[in-house]
């Protein structure tokens, strides 16, 4: 029996009722959603409780969709209307200053506690960087890290960034995260290890 | 963006870093359980009724009092249309209703159901009105029900 891969025919088979295809669509974007709502320093219960909500909106709006390549892109402005919904209920601002790309001081404990669970020393050591990283750069690297195929809309419809401003801004924050990077001794390009 | 605009370098990075992130803040099992589980409140022979259009979105109101802030959210199906006073304050809200149908079908002996993430509250239409209070904040959709069958049923909309 032929099973539906391509997202028109999974949004499709799922508007018909396809269990199936609502499940090959759920697993496929969760790592999406997730990372939208914990991009937006959301805990782990809100971040769940974002991308349950994403799943509840889309299921409203299955049948009305009649651009299925378009789903990442409005999965991701769902979560993160879903993310600032809840911040607000919350009470709290999320509103990141544009030019602030700078390194940020890390969370030591935290990072440490990251690092723990790390095996590779080389992990240990990137993951150190990443954690430096200004909040604005780690956002944005986050989302970029689960595009299976990213595209400026999407990005954009997750982070409320604006289109033209991302490609600029991945360079900034990936060259500032090589500078940490090299500062480690550890490379990271393709072969990479610690130098000689 | 294509990857094709990427380094090679920086999709490697890339690769790495979500490897890492792979490790430290996967995407929980039951998060994603949850998701394939959400079809099941997916009801496809129930009539969704929409956020009324744009005339009516700008009727929303919202206004802070001494008795919460509320919105007025306006849904409609073909004959029947739902006016729903959404009003919160601290970390409950309350719903006031009035169901209009102009074929008159459907509010003889008809129930409300208030469905949350949480739970599920059934109330008869008394004068084609009701009312759910202790409304926990978040998602919320209102099911119109007839001789033990959903009818109709909103969309999703916010509590809070």
């Amino acid at each position: 029996m032929h099973e539906p891969s391509g997202l028109t025919e999974l949004v499709t088979a799922a508007a018909q009722g396809d269990p199936e295809a609502w499940n090959a669509i759920v697993e496929r974007f969760s790592s999406l959603l997730w990372s939208v709502g914990r991009a937006h320093r959301l805990s782990m219960d809100d971040a769940a409780d974002v991308v349950q909500n994403t799943w509840l909106r889309l299921l409203d709006n299955l049948h009305r969709i009649e651009q299925p390549e378009a789903l990442p892109g409005w999965l991701a402005t769902t979560a993160r209307h879903e993310c600032l919904s809840l911040l607000r209920r919350r009470g709290r601002d999320v509103l990141v200053r544009d030019d602030d790309l700078g390194p940020m001081l890390v969370d030591v404990e935290s990072a440490a506690l990251d690092a723990s669970l790390l095996e590779k020393e080389r992990d240990v050591q990137l993951w150190s960087c990443f954690s430096r990283l200004s909040e604005r750069c780690q956002r944005l690297l986050r989302v970029l890290m689960v595009c299976d195929r990213p595209n400026y809309a999407e990005v954009s419809a997750s982070l409320g960034m604006p289109v033209g401003s991302i490609g600029p801004t991945r360079m900034r924050c990936l060259s500032t995260l090589r500078s940490l990077v090299s500062d480690t001794g550890y490379a990271f390009e393709s072969g990479g290890g610690r130098p000689s | 963006m294509t990857t094709h605009d990427l380094h090679p370098d920086d999709i490697e990075l890339l690769e790495q870093l979500g490897s890492i992130v792979a490790v430290l803040d996967p995407v929980p099992p039951d998060v994603v359980e949850l998701g394939r589980a959400a079809f099941a409140l997916h009801h496809a022979d129930t009539a969704l009724m929409k956020l009324a259009s744009e005339a009516m979105s700008a009727a929303l109101r919202v206004t802070d009092s001494a008795r919460g802030t509320s919105r007025l959210l306006v849904f409609e199906h073909g004959s029947v249309s739902i006016e729903l006073d959404v009003t919160w304050r601290g970390d409950f809200g309350r719903i006031l209703g009035v169901v209009t149908d102009e074929s008159g079908t459907l509010a003889e002996g008809a129930h409300v159901i208030l469905e949350t993430r949480s739970l599920t509250r059934t109330v008869d239409l008394e004068d084609e009105r009701f009312s759910f209070e202790r409304v926990p904040l978040g998602l919320a959709r209102i099911v119109l029900e007839r001789a033990g069958e959903r009818v109709m049923a909103t969309t999703w909309f916010d509590v809070g």
